[in-house]
């Protein structure tokens, strides 16, 4: 029962693509429904029963997204805004978090906790005063409101979670490093962040994705057009009687690909036996 | 020992208080960053909660009458609490327990699996408008997909987002389409943490897929469990879009969750002093059901480093 | 292999690089002509056209003042409004279509009274029914551009085939009865294929889009005031809104709810909309509908005609518009009165509802009924029915409380899960609670901050 005779591993392996695919097919199903629409003209989005694949490939959706909004620009904003809040997150909230998860300090228990707690707060009732800040600090119509935070502990739940994965790196390993006299800088760079790449990886796609993503504080903090994000300018086709549905989806296809080209090569950190535990180490 | 004693002691060791001091060192970028960032609006937040206040216009102290009037007076409140603990109590679990399977699944290195962790991915990124669209095509009673489905195993689906009964399970399933995403991601790095040896211990001990699975992988991810459960309750809490972009609170205010009224409050009615003063509420809520689940998790959850 | 990873890392990093920096050092700024006062006027209409004729027509002929179009985004305009506001540094002129009330009750706008007066602008011009949204407590706060319209719309193919004349739009409620009782088809499981006319049953355009509370207007027409002790209350339990309660009920009794709903949950968007794909015979629509037949069904045979009303009372509509103001705290207020005031010229109307295609009506009521724009009996009778308009702004200090609170009730009564009485005075009863808290934090208000 327990050698593995190659029959019993082939089923095995049928088992698993079956599933997967299974799964597959599900959780596809509402980016083919966009891929799909974003080929069709106005007329036939609504038809039923509803087409899959349009009669007419309107590929011109995806070339009047060109003109209708400043999509080169808004690409450039975002990789702006994405990338840096992205470095600053990951320093930040992965110094942090190795002080929740590493070090003992009086207090520290309380503080995490004040720390989850800010989340825990909608932000509709802190948008007013927040922009008010920002107003008085000059900030207003530059990336700084959407970037600047990032460096400073890169939000409660990139800490929270980067806490957690600290915490499964076995005790041991400290104790051996601090008895051989290496600094807690040292500890940090050398040991705690390679063992977490994963994580890192983790809180990079994640990191990106809510700022590709977010609609409202490039809304309420840029006003020069040129200034826009992607997800602005996704706004920008939907009216108050019309909404360019072949557009709206065109656009939203090409603003996905880079999150999914991105989230394809960050594989290589998610490879089955890549972490070790680190005894060893 | 009572604190002061214990602290005096703690500070008299050198070498404690050298990881002490380091300790707030690496704090410090959070700590700075909420007394730019965090301090002002949270202190303001909380003095506009005894207030009335128009965003427009200043601020006029009335004391705790906002929470007076919410908690004896208000039917909404009342209601929309319901919603919202009803939607976060069915839906964590299920979200919990699918992207962790999921993971499982997915944590494999058959050939191609890059391809479909990319694909149990992309739902996840997709929001908005785009998001609410294709869902109310999808959950269309008559035309829709899902529907049309269940006739095809005989069974006629509900009005879903337009039936009272079904419309919180309708928001449920649409977000349960992402348990591919963050989640998933979360659990897979974990499972790669787990260590070779240890699944062979269980080989040789004879036991099976059982077995490994609930004495190896849980216990090993349950520090990661733990984070989506604290997590997953707090934003489930703060549940807003997918009702404001679909529903707006209906049919029959089944879908007026919280912060669905609180957004009413604060934007719409322009009664920003009533809505900070929900929004504290629920931070008290949210805050007492985070305490109570550390608490519980110091007994449940595993960890290899540092305990809590 | 290593080195072409390395190159190949090193390449990948360049153009991210480039990407990121370049188009940093090529964006112009756009330096403004010296001499010229820059306005900003931020506005979501004329999607078409990112930059409207009125705005291109305005600067070829100032030379003194430039006004930059800013567009934007439709969802969630308020807020960008409103944190500009905040901001001290409003754009110069804006254009909303939330009531003026809103923001005038709020200080958030500039007066116009005194610019009107200097310049000597007629206000008679405009419908009454609009221009009076504009004031208020005394002054007035916009002027009124573009505007929306309603009427009756029929499905002439399924009237025939119900035996009914096409060309007779009924007139009366009554009439909607009767008729509705012919245009009712089922299936043979009792399930509704189609259906003459639902009374409280509004269908957007799109999705998210705010519909019409058709039970309003049958108050309206009974001649239901609401707003009683001038201004400070809501009175919603009046015996015409009962009445057209009532009728409704009445109306609603041949109908079996739980069918109807599976019935009209079944409707879409687009082509799926309940009248274009002729599934509703009669219902009351807005102006930018022809156009979306057109887009989706343009076979559809179908009339239009004012909306009936009860036997001897007068019809009505509802009525919202597009305005424009200048914020409070803007920098430039006379050269933005000059472009609000060469938006409201009929001729710029007329030019600019051309051109902007969007099914627009001029709120300048000599311009809507120049034969330019009136072209046809469709127009005529949208025109008509600006005339007849009631505002949408019900309860202009809770609007957004009293609409909850009205749906809210409707759909209580509606699904008979309370009764008439139960639902209005529940309604009525949270509106006016929040009413007095208004009305006391605005005095309190006006007592310490001066305009």
């Amino acid at each position: 029962m327990m050698l593995k005779t190659p029959s019993r591993k082939l089923l095995k392996t049928i088992i698993t693509y079956l599933f997967l695919f299974a799964v597959a097919t599900m959780l596809i199903l509402p980016f083919l429904w966009i891929l799909s629409t974003s080929l069709k003209g106005n007329e036939s989005i609504f038809v039923i029963p509803p087409k899959w694949i349009p009669e007419q490939f309107h590929w011109e959706n995806y070339a009047n997204v060109f003109e209708k909004m400043p999509f080169l620009t808004y690409l450039r904003n975002s990789v702006f805004i994405s990338s840096m809040t992205i470095i600053g997150t990951l320093l930040s909230s992965s110094l942090v978090a190795y002080a929740f998860a590493c070090l003992k300090w009086p207090g520290r228990n309380g503080v995490f906790i004040f720390v989850l707690a800010t989340m825990m707060l909608p932000m509709q009732v802190t948008m007013i005063p927040l922009f008010v800040l920002f107003k008085n600090l000059g900030w207003l119509n530059t990336f700084r409101p959407l970037i600047v935070p990032a460096f400073f502990g890169g939000g409660a739940f990139n800490i929270f979670l980067l806490r957690q994965f600290f915490l499964t790196i076995p005790g041991e390993l400290f104790d051996a490093a601090r008895i051989d006299g290496c600094s807690e800088w040292r500890i940090y760079w050398n040991i705690v962040l390679p063992l977490a790449k994963p994580a890192l990886a983790t809180v990079a796609i994640l990191t990106f994705m809510m700022t590709w993503n977010d609609f409202f504080g490039p809304l309420i903090y840029l006003s020069d057009k040129l200034k826009g994000t992607l997800a602005l300018g996704l706004a920008m086709f939907i009216g108050q009687h019309q909404t360019e549905w072949g557009m709206l989806m065109a656009a939203s296809v090409m603003m996905m690909i880079p999150m999914i080209v991105l989230f394809f090569l960050f594989q290589k950190y998610f490879i089955k036996g890549f972490m070790m535990s680190g005894i060893k180490g | 020992m009572n604190t002061v004693d214990s602290l005096k002691s703690f500070w008299k060791s050198p070498l404690r208080r050298n990881q002490a001091l380091l300790g707030y060192l690496f704090v410090s970028p959070w700590a700075l960053g909420f007394l730019l960032f965090g301090l002002y609006p949270i202190i303001m937040s909380m003095y506009y909660s005894l207030c009335q206040y128009d965003v427009l216009r200043i601020p006029q102290f009335i004391g705790l009458g906002n929470y007076r009037e919410l908690i004896m007076e208000d039917p909404y409140f009342w209601k929309s609490t319901w919603n919202t603990v009803f939607y976060t109590f069915l839906r964590t679990p299920m979200a919990i327990l699918g992207s962790l399977l999921l993971a499982v699944l997915v944590n494999n290195s058959v050939r191609g699996i890059r391809f479909f962790r990319t694909i149990y991915f992309i739902p996840s990124i997709i929001t908005g408008v785009v998001l609410s669209s294709i869902w109310l095509w999808m959950l269309n009673p008559q035309y829709g997909l899902i529907n049309t489905l269940l006739a095809f195993f005989g069974i006629q689906g509900p009005l879903w987002l337009q039936s009272p009964e079904w419309s919180k399970p309708s928001i449920i399933m649409m977000s349960l389409w992402s348990i591919g995403g963050g989640r998933m991601l979360v659990f897979l790095a974990a499972l790669q943490g787990i260590p070779q040896q240890m699944y062979e211990v269980v080989d040789l001990d004879g036991g099976g897929w059982w077995n490994k699975f609930r004495h190896v992988t849980i216990p090993m991810v349950s520090p990661l469990i733990f984070l989506w459960t604290v997590l997953e309750i707090i934003f489930s809490f703060q549940v807003f879009t997918e009702a404001y972009v679909m529903t707006k609170g209906g049919p029959l205010n089944s879908t007026m969750f919280y912060n669905l009224y609180l957004y009413y409050k604060a934007f719409d009615d322009f009664s920003m002093g009533y809505a900070s003063a929900l929004a504290w509420l629920l931070l008290v809520f949210i805050l007492i059901v985070t305490v109570a689940q550390f608490k519980i998790g110091q007994k449940l959850v595993y960890y290899e480093g540092e305990k809590l | 292999m290593n080195l072409i990873k390395t190159l190949l890392k090193i390449i990948g990093f360049l153009t991210i690089g480039l990407m990121v920096v370049v188009p940093f050092l090529v964006t112009r700024s756009e330096k403004p002509v010296t001499g010229t006062t820059v306005i900003q006027y931020w506005h979501s209409t004329g999607q078409k056209e990112q930059i409207p004729y009125y705005l291109t027509a305005f600067n070829s002929i100032n030379d003194s003042i430039e006004v930059k179009s800013v567009v934007i985004p439709w969802q969630e305009q308020e807020k960008k409004v409103l944190t500009a506001l905040l901001s001290g540094n409003p754009p110069d002129v804006i254009n909303q279509f939330s009531p003026v009330v809103k923001w005038a009750s709020r200080m958030a706008l500039r007066p116009l009274d005194d610019f009107i007066k200097r310049d000597g602008l007629d206000s008679t011009v405009f419908f009454p029914s609009l221009w009076k949204e504009m004031r208020w407590q005394g002054h007035i706060f916009a002027i009124p551009v573009y505007t929306a319209s309603y009427a009756f719309f029929i499905n002439k193919r399924l009237f025939r085939e119900a035996g009914l004349d096409p060309e007779k739009i009924p007139q009366t409620w009554q009439e909607v009865q009767q008729y509705s009782r012919k245009l009712t088809k089922y299936d043979k499981d009792g399930y509704f294929t189609q259906i003459g006319f639902i009374p409280f049953y509004q269908q957007a355009l799109i999705p998210g889009q705010s519909t019409l509370p058709t039970p309003i207007i049958l108050a309206w027409q009974l001649g239901a005031e609401f707003l009683i002790e001038d201004g400070q209350a809501l009175n919603l339990n009046s015996p015409e809104m009962h009445r057209a309660c009532r009728w409704m009920l009445d109306y609603m009794g041949d109908f079996d709810m739980d069918k109807l709903s599976t019935f009209t949950a079944g409707f879409g968007y687009g082509d799926q909309h309940c009248f274009v794909s002729e599934k509703i015979a009669m219902m009351i629509l807005p102006s930018t509908f022809p156009e979306h037949i057109e887009s989706y069904h343009p076979d559809l045979d179908y009339g239009i005609g004012m909306i009936p009303s009860f036997p001897g009372f007068p019809t009505t509509s509802f009525s919202g518009c597009w305005w424009v103001a200048i914020p409070r705290g803007a920098k430039n207020p006379d050269e933005s009165w000059e472009f609000i005031k060469f938006m409201s010229d009929k001729e710029i109307q007329l030019a600019s509802v051309e051109a902007m295609e969007e099914n627009l009506f001029p709120a300048n009521q000599r311009a809507a009924y120049d034969k330019r724009f009136n072209k046809d009996r469709e127009t005529n009778i949208f025109v008509k029915h600006i005339e007849l308009a009631h505002s949408a702004a019900v309860v202009p200090m809770a609007h957004d409380v009293f609409w909850r609170e009205f749906y809210n009730a409707i759909e209580h009564i509606v699904n008979k899960i309370q009764t008439i009485d139960e639902a209005l005075n529940q309604a009525e009863k949270m509106v006016n609670h929040e009413l007095l808290k208004t009305l006391e934090y605005d005095k309190y208000v006006r007592s310490k901050m001066d305009y």
